[in-house]
């Protein structure tokens, strides 16, 4: 089959890379297995993307033999050079002192031979020269004064005028002027790089949209892996999105705090204009696509996710089979990992921690925890999971501790709520951390906890904590429940919204760990058995499921 | 002639190779380690068993230990001691406190050099202590600082500079063996453990930037695959990979490392490989700065590299000339020689006879002016400890350490430790610029750059504890920022504010958990405080030892018999809120409600300030507590019951408080969390029985001791309640339920067993 994939993504002013992105990884299984399924792929893209692109099939390794490109002509001249200007390389100024180091030699030097000199007439010969070469020297002297002074006297001169408190520059001189900064901020309202970065996106989108129209041997069906780009309607031929959750609807009051009508209206104009789509579980089929947008139930395929396996970011199992370790090597290797300051790979724990003076020389060596990896989301309930933790930690007497990976700083609520009920020292939180410390930290938790309200699909963490063997407990959500129904693990599911329940099913899973590790194991071996390969070969059949039923409803329309 | 026997503690598998071989022909038997590093590179010698000529079962027990993460166990130690007149060994902290120690025999320090910027004086210092390196200089004429480099010693403390002697490492065979084809076209470059370091990743990453456009392999071990590169060779059959440096046209090394050095470039020189590599490293001070292979940028060595790739066979040929010399410090018949130099130096220079000190002395300190169970404790245990190095005979000196506020109002009280021969000395925090402390760490011969601006020492009036070789701190509140340079250890009680929340300062709550995390070992009785002490300090499991339980004989303290005036039951407290008052109240609110009829009398440290008789002038408190007693106070008057009921007695003299506690019914103890109550204890052996809120360390205790207890959960006042009411009518078959006098003695210190383990497991750890 011929597939055209369409990857909209606005130009960006800072350098971006498309292998941290969530999407990026997602795209690169696709990629990969439509490919080897023999498929024929066609990518849609402005022109900047297409570099990231091409990092991101050399870092997975995807032979891109078979992947025809069609972009736009490259940027406007002026965003090219105002990327140039923003990404200018700012070099650190290198003091060397040389003239103060010259000089306090020479001084060295002189006051030697003044002390050496023990004649008098010596003495009075060497002060007559001195003041000789002083007199000589002044002029050079004035000189230097003027080069290193001035500048210094004119800022000096301006604070004291309070003309600018801050370090002297043109532009800062400007704003003194009445009514231009007023100017100043409307313009950089209305051509923000934000703004500005929307326009050209949309000259080149339109670009490609005529290209894509008037192409001759085009794809039998164009995919959208995400529901932001709303152009994505115009493309011709049959058109599937990839429908994703609509989170900051269920969870307004949250999201109020952030921006995120526009993309929230965008994903919505999407859904509403596009015909077919993909999801990833049951439950946005049913409740986001046939309820709300009411969608056709025949026009929505459910195509869930693959499993990730963490494994082989620890796995050193084979490599030390030539020398017995003294315990399971890739444990201490991931306990290693998180051990502030012993491995060079480790995490640093200062980066991260809201007291950072306080963790000097912490061990994590024994340490055990819960381990919740997300971000700060309106829908992630991570307050909720504080106070169940506090629940285990102080009224139930367990003493171990919460491990988040979210930005802390990201949510005031939640911030104060640590430091008020004296949490610091046992809910950490490290965010940003690389993908093979998260495998660490996955490895050595004694279970994950997933507290969300809301998810696109069933979350990943179930799966990433089973591939290195730490068990789940969770939500008992609809997302969830649809994949964990039938393995006897309703037990460990828990209400969200009711904190007590939570720590319950905690310290359940705490306490009949092996149990809960076996009966998640028979789950988990099921899913992962579906591979990205399969998912894929679901992609491609619902597309070919697509093509067929828009070709009916031609005929219908036509008959 | 006495067999010679050294220990070699390292598992490198090149230099297993060459220094153990080399080790033998100079006469000495060798001990190699079995329990490997986290390493890639490292070889276990089995082979080395068999030629010492020691019992099998010392064998056994050395092959058990870990010598690269864990200090050396006792029994291990005593096997090291008896047969080997020697041990060389690296930077691993945790054995080399334990060699530093307890070691009696030749210590060999022998480093292989580090990142350019750090010191082998700082990083002991850092990750152990000044104390580990005067524990070193100590041993006198049986250390011995073995450099790798002739280098090495350029940076180090003026104490390693004069034990300094010359042991070059190298390579078993140098013969240059020329296999070179170069006939692929390629950089060889080695750089292993891409995933697993990320030291390596940086400089596989800048290499990949360097060597941008230039065709090239990238040779090392790789554990964890790198994906998306196929110049990264990873696992190699053997064929392929003895062919690795003979196909390749050029080798690169990257390091202007200054005291350290990789092996594989002088691999490259034995097989003829061209090697080129940057200036200014070790290499330089090894073939100087002349060699045709050398350069100066990496510009200067793509240039380089990419003549040889294009077939400049006079070029290759000129740098693979030149390059011979760089093998020549390498060589075994040198390294030989200059061994065998240093070992006969080390042998006739060392003195492992006159440096053993032979009086020790511990002081033990009471950080803050306690005055309730941890002085108690504290006195226990020094008795305890006295008693029983008497009977070892051991000559170790006991300091007794009170801050100077306590004396002289508590002089009386705890003056009855000097009849057990421990002196008492009284000490005041003593605030020190980090200026100060930078000198005086010079002048101790260790100059340091501290990063706090403030530190705090421990003014004794004498010498600033100089004069002892270990200090226990009987508690962990401690001022910030103690400078010590003596190795230390830590008496943990609970960890009480991780569950009922406390307001520490911030630069307390710091200093305490740094004080317990820094410390030479730390001691408990509990497993709850232990378990807290790895969770929520972070202080690392194998550093936290038990001492047993043990508790004062009440039943032969004096108390006056005295008449009945009412029938009642006593509650032991004091004013901090997780004693849970307010829920106890209301329990007992409900006692008397539902008919109770037993008098509660209260007693502890400031607990009159409830009743309305005492009041707070003339007294320690802060506002928070005053508020909190104002607020119980209010609880009290304004139920009648309770005002008829509870009695607040406040602090007894110990002869009134026994006297109330063994005419008492039973006692009460609802308190919330901490490492165990007293005075159920001291309720048991006078007769009485207990009932108690039930946590971890109580429930430990009771089972310890057989206590009987009846437990109710601390937070349900309905239960407590049904506690009393039960209690009351069947006191009489709580106190059957008692453990005898004599089986409480097991706990005191009147028992030998007892004072035997808590003396030996301070020793064992205490690294005097």
């Amino acid at each position: 089959m011929k597939i055209g994939m369409y990857l909209g993504y606005a130009p960006y002013i800072k350098p971006m890379s498309l292998k941290q992105e969530g999407l990026g990884r997602y795209l690169a299984f696709l990629t990969k297995g439509f490919i080897e399924a023999e498929n024929k792929l066609t990518i849609a893209c402005p022109n900047w993307v297409v570099p990231l692109l091409d990092e991101l099939f050399d870092e997975e390794g995807i032979d891109t033999s078979n992947v025809e490109i069609l972009t736009s002509t490259s940027e406007p001249v002026l965003f090219r050079l105002y990327v140039k200007w923003i990404n200018r390389s700012r070099k650190p100024k290198i003091r060397r002192h040389r003239v103060k180091r010259a000089v306090i030699s020479g001084m060295d030097w002189f006051v030697d031979i003044l002390l050496r000199s023990k004649n008098m007439a010596t003495f009075t010969l060497l002060i007559m020269i001195c003041g000789v070469i002083g007199v000589l020297a002044l002029p050079f002297l004035l000189a230097l004064m003027l080069r290193y002074g001035v500048l210094r006297v004119v800022r000096l001169f301006l604070k004291i005028l309070h003309i600018n408190s801050g370090t002297f520059s043109v532009r800062n001189l400007i704003r003194k002027i009445p009514r231009i900064e007023v100017l100043i901020a409307m313009i950089q309202n209305r051509y923000s790089g934000l703004a500005i970065q929307e326009k050209i996106r949309q000259y080149s989108t339109d670009e490609i949209i005529r290209k894509a129209a008037r192409m001759k041997n085009s794809p039998d069906v164009w995919y959208s892996p995400t529901a932001f780009w709303g152009e994505f309607n115009r493309f011709p031929g049959v058109r599937v999105i990839c429908a994703p959750d609509l989170v900051t609807t269920e969870f307004a009051f949250k999201f109020s705090q952030g921006s995120f009508i526009d993309a929230t209206r965008k994903i919505s104009e999407t859904i509403a204009e596009g015909t077919y789509f993909i999801t990833y579980c049951e439950y946005l089929k049913s409740n986001l696509l046939l309820g709300k947008f009411f969608k056709g139930k025949e026009d929505v395929v459910v195509v869930p996710h693959a499993q990730n396996d963490l494994m082989p970011f620890l796995d050193l199992a084979d490599y030390f089979k030539r020398v017995p370790f003294k315990e399971d090597v890739n444990y201490y290797f991931a306990r290693n990992i998180i051990m502030p300051g012993i491995f060079s790979s480790s995490v640093n724990m200062h980066r991260y921690l809201i007291q950072p003076d306080s963790y000097q020389n912490f061990s994590f060596k024994d340490v055990d925890y819960l381990f919740y990896p997300s971000q700060v989301r309106g829908n992630k309930n991570i307050l909720n999971l504080v106070k169940a933790y506090e629940h285990i930690l102080r009224e139930r007497n367990i003493p171990l501790k919460l491990i988040l990976t979210c930005n802390l700083n990201n949510d005031k609520e939640l911030l104060n709520y640590i430091e008020q009920k004296r949490l610091q020292y046992d809910v950490l939180s490290f965010n940003s951390v690389t993908a093979q410390q998260l495998a660490a930290l996955y490895m050595c938790a004694r279970l994950v906890v997933n507290p969300t309200l809301y998810e696109g699909g069933f979350p990943f963490t179930f799966g990433e904590g089973m591939s290195v063997k730490t068990p789940s407990v969770m939500s008992s959500i609809p997302q969830v429940t649809e994949v964990m129904q039938g393995y006897g693990l309703e037990d460990y599911l828990f209400d969200p919204y009711d904190y007590l329940d939570m720590s319950a099913k905690i310290e359940k899973g705490l306490k009949n760990r092996d149990e809960l590790i076996a009966k998640e194991q028979v789950l988990y071996d099921q899913l992962k058995n579906r591979t990205w390969k399969d998912v894929c070969r679901e992609y491609v059949q619902a597309f070919e499921y697509f093509i067929n039923r828009s070709n009916e409803n031609e005929v219908q329309v036509q008959n | 002639m006495q067999t010679k026997r050294i220990l070699w503690l390292y598992n490198h598998s090149t230099l297993i190779k060459s220094e153990v071989a080399l080790l033998r022909e100079l006469g000495y038997e060798v001990y190699v380690p079995k329990v490997i590093p986290f390493d890639v590179s490292v070889a276990v010698n089995w082979e080395s068993d068999r030629l010492l000529s020691i019992p099998e079962e010392a064998i056994e027990v050395l092959n058990k230990v870990d010598f690269y993460g864990e200090e050396i166990p006792e029994e291990a130690m005593a096997v090291m001691n008896e047969y080997f007149g020697m041990a060389i060994f690296g930077t691993f902290i945790e054995p080399l406190k334990s060699i530093a120690a307890h070691y009696k025999g030749i210590m060999i320090f022998h480093p292989f050099g580090l990142e350019d910027g750090a010191s082998y004086t700082e990083t002991i210092m850092l990750s152990a202590g000044i104390w580990l390196m005067k524990k070193l200089e100590e041993a006198g004429r049986r250390f011995w600082f073995g450099q790798s480099y002739e280098n090495l010693m350029e940076i180090e403390c003026d104490f390693f500079k004069r034990r300094m002697i010359n042991l070059p490492i190298g390579m078993r065979d140098t013969v240059i063996e020329d296999r070179w084809r170069g006939n692929n076209g390629k950089v060889l470059f080695i750089c292993p453990r891409i995933k697993i370091n990320t030291y390596y990743e940086k400089i596989y990453k800048d290499f990949k930037t360097n060597f941008n456009g230039i065709p090239h392999s990238i040779g090392g071990a790789q554990p964890i695959p790198v994906e998306g590169d196929k110049t990264v060779l990873g696992y190699l059959p053997q064929k392929e990979y003895d062919d690795l440096y003979p196909s390749h046209s050029v080798m690169y090394y990257h390091s202007t490392n200054k005291r350290h050095v990789h092996y594989h470039p002088f691999e490259a020189v034995k097989c003829g490989l061209p090697l080129i590599f940057m200036g200014g490293g070790l290499l330089d001070k090894l073939g100087g700065k002349d060699l045709p292979g050398r350069c100066e940028s990496i510009k200067e060595a793509r240039e380089k590299c990419r003549r040889i790739i294009k077939g400049d066979k006079r070029f290759a040929n000129k740098v693979r000339q030149s390059q011979g010399v760089l093998l020549e410090k390498m060589s075994y018949e040198y390294c030989r020689e200059e061994w065998r130099k240093a070992m006969q130096f080390i042998e006739e220079n060392s003195d492992t006879a006159a440096t053993e000190k032979k009086s020790k002395k511990i002081a033990v300190i009471m950080p803050q002016p306690y005055l309730g169970g941890v002085l108690d404790y504290t006195l226990r245990l020094l008795k305890a400890f006295a008693k029983s190095r008497q009977v070892s005979g051991d000559d170790i000196n006991i300091v007794f350490a009170v801050p100077e506020i306590m004396m002289p109002d508590q002089y009386e009280h705890i003056k009855e430790v000097e009849e057990y021969g421990i002196s008492i000395r009284t000490f005041s925090w003593e605030e020190a610029d980090q200026r100060r402390i930078k000198e005086l760490t010079s002048l101790l011969g260790y100059p340091l750059n501290l990063y706090r601006q403030e530190y705090m020492l421990m003014n004794d009036g004498i010498s600033y504890f100089q004069d002892c070789d270990f200090l226990l701190f009987m508690a962990d509140r401690v001022a910030p920022n103690l400078f010590l340079t003596r190795p230390y250890g830590v008496v943990i009680h609970d960890y009480m504010r991780r569950y009922v929340p406390e307001d520490l300062p911030q630069k307390y709550e710091s200093a305490i958990m740094d004080l317990v995390r820094n410390s030479a070992c730390n001691f408990t009785t509990t497993e709850t405080a232990a378990e807290d002490c790895i969770q929520y300090v972070g202080a690392k499991r194998e550093k936290i030892h038990f001492l047993p339980l043990f508790f004062d004989d009440v039943s032969r303290c004096e108390y006056e018999e005295g008449v009945k005036k009412r029938e009642y039951f006593v509650w032991c407290t004091n004013i901090n809120t997780h004693k849970n008052h307010k829920m106890a109240l209301r329990a007992l609110t409900e006692y008397y409600q539902e008919g109770g009829r037993l008098h509660c009398y209260v007693t502890g440290v400031n607990t009159d300030l409830f009743g309305n008789r005492a009041t707070p002038e003339g007294r320690q408190l802060t506002q928070k507590q005053c508020a909190y007693i104002q607020e119980i106070k209010n609880i009290v008057n304004s139920d009648r019951l309770l005002k008829k009921y509870v009695h607040f007695k406040g602090r007894l003299p110990k002869k009134n408080y026994y006297s109330i506690v063994r005419n008492a019914k039973f006692m009460i103890h609802p308190g919330m969390a901490d490492n165990g109550n007293g005075a159920v204890v001291d309720a048991a052996f006078l007769g009485v029985p207990s009932i108690s809120s039930d946590y971890p360390a109580m429930r430990n205790r009771d089972e310890a001791l057989k206590l009987g207890l009846m437990f109710f959960d601390k937070r349900d006042e309905k239960q407590l309640r049904d506690c009393l009411l039960y209690a009351e009518g069947n006191a009489e078959q709580m106190k059957q339920q008692l453990p005898t006098v004599e089986e409480l003695r097991k706990h005191t210190i009147d028992d030998p067993d007892v004072c035997r383990k808590i003396y030996h497991t301070i020793i064992q750890y205490a690294f005097m």
